[in-house]
């Protein structure tokens, strides 16, 4: 068999993997240069469980949520093969980042290998359309207000956001048009995109063959063996262990599925999935005018400079101790979309564990008792009780009922606690001038009211209701004496009643110390109509020391 | 793999073990890779097989009215469930003349290619619409292209009302 041209096993498609599995590697090919098989074989794992998925899934907005808790309660596997799903959505952009970064030390995106580069950004944005179609499916709270936000910021481009965002809702409003579009987008489309990407990148690949690590560009390239099985054997092994991580957080943590979206709630707070946290944070970072810089331009410009780099950056020269402006430009951006996106989680984090204060609350007595307070299951009970059909919609910065898009700035945690338990012993009813309506009593057990509790406090909106630097608990006497002065100058009892003195036309101030939280009272006080549009209540013009006086007073009636 | 590996390995001198271990490990690692997607995908997707359906037990009426000379048409309504849809549908079975002690229920659907089929009084007669097949009273193939009988239901009597198990 000396001509490999007489041997059969040598045509067609056997000849094709023989030609892929012998491709000389260079010296120095080695564990960083898997990160792209791992990305090949995780586009496997995306298609062969959404092909899964697609099985049971319904694109509509009447029957999307209840197929997928079918997929999640009834299907067998079918919670591991959604987590697995999801959690390999996750460590595709994990890869991607990590094959960006080896590609652009090494040098790899220089000349010849341009186009490679071009089809390897390209798959980036294709992968986070992916990520951005994929997140509405469930249909639950998070997929509904997070795919908003997202296609909020879309909105915001100049000129086109109007027509964009009517394109992508479907309409004027998203509902299950925007569901059907994303489904087609998610599971036709783009995979045909992708498909076509992967070919080209895979192509110019092989014609190009692997990029030696600290060479320069015309530097002449040794060899040292063939793709397999050695470095074959390298992919397969951290493939492996990649996957093994998904399925078991698959396994262990399955992928969320929170209540069904509710588009009239308004105290819902959307938080992307964490590959967004880095966009989200700079959202937050730039308010008002400037927001069209973080949402668009920014992220524009990063797009830009990564598919014309091989054109900006013609120096042939790969080693990088001899590139060091690429070096240091390079190493910022990727430590500023790390630590932004650090920052973003450690926010959420920090809004989750501040609604959960007292994290554990043991019920004396029996061991059954002790439950842990948790804001998702008071999150639940929101939306069973629902307490925004009242307290959501349209009653934002209101006072009866009072609307709770910053309860967590306004009430105290003990306050609210009790109350939701009880009802009506802590507020029998309204009086005065008010209207007759009463919240309900729900009949909450301890845990329930603790749950809700947690939940609400989490509702904050820091921008309007910013802590202050005052410490009003070192407020000495004298302080107090001046402020209960001054709510009997300007006429506090015309309108509110403090134990036996005042009137029934504004919220009793009797116990209004234990009730909300000194900021909120100094807040409130200062400029009530842009807590509460339209209320009753005067701005009465005071200067900060006599509002400190006034909160210093207040804070004493409990 | 016996295509793998022939003229180009040797290429570069590299040792025999180290070359073996790396082969095998290929193998072993990405079939456990295809495992762990093929027996939960294949389980996914046979899912209903292993799905124990609970059974439906249909309330008809109180027994006086099945006792009738000619069998007797009964409708019922009955709340059917795909996946996780609910529908309300419409139904029926036919109720034999009361021979003996013991309620006798036939399906309507008639077991070639699953029509329903309906009495024919001149005939006396079960007579299926689409292919002409045709059933005695007690359901027993008269002649047409029916394989099997008309199929009987379990029934019971609760209190002197009527139940009929729904085939499913």
């Amino acid at each position: 068999m000396n001509s490999q041209k007489d041997n059969p096993k040598l045509h067609g498609l056997i000849a094709a993997a023989r030609h892929f599995l012998h491709e000389p590697m260079p010296k120095g090919v080695s564990w960083p240069h898997t990160f792209g098989s791992v990305l090949l074989a995780l586009i496997v794992v995306q298609v062969v469980t959404g092909l899964l998925l697609s099985f049971y899934y319904s694109p509509n907005s009447d029957a999307a949520y209840e197929s997928v808790q079918y997929i999640e309660q009834e299907v067998a596997f079918g919670s591991l093969i959604r987590g697995v799903h999801h959690f390999a959505a996750s460590a595709m952009v994990v890869m991607l980042f990590f094959h960006i970064a080896r590609t652009f030390f090494y040098g790899a995106y220089k000349q010849p290998r341009q186009w490679t580069w071009i089809y390897g950004v390209t798959l980036l944005i294709v992968v986070l359309g992916f990520a951005f179609t994929g997140y509405l499916l469930p249909w639950d709270m998070k997929a509904y207000f997070a795919t908003k936000v997202g296609i909020n910021i879309g909105g915001l481009i100049p000129v086109v956001g109007a027509y964009l965002v009517k394109v992508l809702q479907g309409g004027r409003e998203m509902g299950t048009t925007t569901l059907s579009r994303f489904y087609s987008l998610h599971v036709i489309l783009l995979p045909l995109v992708l498909v076509f990407c992967v070919g080209l990148h895979l192509y110019y690949i092989r014609l190009h063959g692997e990029t030696p690590p600290g060479l320069r560009n015309d530097d002449k390239i040794g060899f040292a063996g063939t793709f397999y099985p050695a470095q074959l054997f390298r992919d397969s092994l951290v493939v492996f262990l990649v996957i093994a991580v998904v399925f078991g957080l698959a396994a262990a943590f399955g992928a969320p599925l929170e209540a069904k979206a509710d588009p009239n709630d308004t105290t819902y707070l959307p938080r992307p999935d964490w590959y967004f946290y880095g966009l989200f944070q700079l959202l937050k970072l730039l308010l008002g005018n400037l927001e069209v810089v973080g949402a668009i331009i920014l992220p524009g410009v990063l797009v830009a400079i990564l598919i014309l780099l091989p054109f900006l950056d013609k120096n042939p020269e790969r080693r990088l101790s001899k590139r060091p402006g690429v070096l240091a430009g390079g190493s910022a951006a990727i430590l500023v979309i790390v630590l932004l996106t650090a920052l973003g989680g450690y926010e959420g984090r920090v809004a989750a564990n501040a609604a959960a204060t007292p994290d554990l609350v043991t019920v004396e007595g029996e061991i059954e008792d002790t439950f842990v307070v948790d804001p998702r299951m008071g999150r639940r009970l929101y939306v069973e009780l629902k307490c925004g059909e009242c307290h959501g919609h349209g009653s934002a910065g209101k006072n009866i009922p009072p609307g709770l898009e910053f309860a967590g700035n306004k009430y105290k945690y003990s306050w609210l606690g009790e109350y939701l338990m009880e009802p009506h012993r802590v507020r029998w009813q309204t009086r005065g001038l008010r209207p007759v309506a009463r919240m309900p009593d729900f009949k909450l057990s301890e845990e329930e009211a603790l749950n809700l509790t947690s939940y609400l406090m989490a509702l904050r909106v820091d921008t309007k209701l910013p802590e202050l630097g005052f410490d009003w608990a070192a407020a000495d006497s004298d302080m107090v004496e001046s402020g209960a002065e001054l709510a009997f100058e300007y006429g506090c009892l015309g309108c509110h009643r403090v134990g036996e003195q005042g009137q029934d036309i504004g919220p009793g101030l009797s116990n209004v110390g234990s009730k909300l939280q000194d900021s909120y009272l100094f807040h409130i006080v200062q400029a009530p109509d842009k807590l509460i549009p339209g209320t009753g209540m005067k701005n009465f013009q005071l200067d900060l020391d006599e509002i400190e006086e006034l909160v210093a007073y207040l804070r004493t009636l409990r | 793999m016996p295509w793998i590996g022939t003229k180009t390995d040797t290429m570069v001198n590299q040792d025999l073990p180290r070359r073996n271990f790396f082969k095998h490990a290929i193998v072993v690692l990405n079939s456990l890779i295809a495992l762990a997607l093929a027996v939960p995908g294949l389980g996914f997707l046979l899912s209903p097989i292993f799905k124990n359906e609970e059974e439906i037990w249909i309330e008809l009426g109180p027994q006086s009215r099945f006792r009738s000379e000619a069998p007797q048409k009964a409708t019922f309504k009955y709340e059917s469930t795909a996946g996780y849809t609910r529908k309300v549908r419409n139904s029926f079975v036919w109720i034999l003349p009361d021979s003996s002690e013991a309620l006798v229920a036939l399906s309507a659907v008639c077991s070639h290619t699953g029509c329903n089929v309906a009495w024919n009084e001149g005939e006396q007669l079960f007579v299926c619409p689409c292919h002409d097949g045709r059933y005695a009273t007690n359901g027993e193939v008269v002649s047409g292209p029916p394989p099997r009988p008309l199929q009987e239901l379990q029934v019971k009597l609760e209190n002197g009302t009527v139940f009929v198990k729904l085939l499913v």
